[in-house]
């Protein structure tokens, strides 16, 4: 993993807080803006040291496409989820089969793993219990065949290939 | 606006309340975390976002905290389950396979 420079974690840092405080503070005047541009100013200049995966390339075109794309579909993953684990508590016999799978990621950065972590349990239904290296280990709800290949394609896959778009 | 606001609302209260309800019917903590997670997505993600619709001038607020509460709710969850899996807290009878090692952290 190539280390990005510390200007440009700086410069990353800047924009995301700026970002952040522009759209908190959306129908904005000249006081706030000046504030909150010194505050991301000065903030940015302790934080930078711990965005180490992040840089200016972070904003290539591709990986903000991407990462707008990824919400939608997550969120519909998420409202899919919601219906079957309702369905799940609603019926009287409670029909759960509920197992820790192992499931391999090819994911390669913190970052993405975090992501892929925290899309799995943000998906009802499926649980991110550790991560080890390659493999995740996932409590699922309701899974017929615990098989690491039937997980890693039911599971994992789908999420690595909206989200291989960017990250590595 | 209004009535796209009142029905994000709704929805996001019968979640929650299934996601309660899933709480009490479910054997063992990890189900438990996961009828949980429902009430934390769509329920409060629903409501909050209603509530943008209720108030237009609002709705870039309320999107950017249902951003922030997507990104860090699932880190609670995964915290809960792994710290009860290595406090050895027992699975459920009907769990058919717990391939997660049980290993040593000296962290």
């Amino acid at each position: 993993m190539e280390k990005n420079n510390w200007f440009g974690r700086w410069i990353y840092s800047f924009i995301i807080l700026s970002v952040g405080w522009l759209l908190f503070t959306f129908p904005y005047n000249q006081e706030e803006l000046i504030v909150g541009l010194i505050a991301s100013f000065v903030i940015s200049l302790f934080t930078a040291n711990f965005f180490k995966e992040f840089g200016l390339k972070s904003f290539s075109p591709m990986r903000i496409i991407g990462l707008i794309l990824y919400i939608p579909y997550i969120l519909w993953e998420i409202v899919i989820a919601n219906l079957e684990v309702a369905k799940i508590v609603l019926s009287p016999n409670l029909p759960i089969k509920p197992a820790i799978v192992k499931a391999k990621t090819t994911l390669k950065s913190d970052f993405g793993k975090m992501l892929l972590a925290n899309s799995i349990t943000l998906t009802p239904g499926t649980l991110t219990l550790d991560i080890d290296g390659d493999d995740v280990y996932i409590h699922c709800l309701k899974i017929e065949d615990t098989s690491e290949e039937n997980a890693t394609k039911t599971i994992t896959a789908k999420f690595e290939k909206h989200l291989r778009r960017f990250v590595v | 606006m209004e009535i796209i606001g009142i029905i994000l609302i709704s929805i996001g209260v019968i979640f929650s309340t299934l996601g309660a309800l899933g709480l009490i019917r479910m054997p063992d903590i990890y189900n438990r975390l996961q009828t949980s997670t429902k009430a934390t997505t769509l329920g409060a993600f629903s409501t909050i976002i209603g509530v943008g619709f209720m108030h237009p001038a609002w709705l870039i607020k309320t999107i950017l905290i249902a951003f922030f509460i997507l990104m860090t709710a699932p880190i609670s969850s995964h915290n809960l389950g792994k710290a009860a899996h290595k406090a050895g807290i027992p699975l459920t009878d009907k769990t058919q396979i717990d391939e997660c090692p049980q290993k040593e952290e000296n962290k």
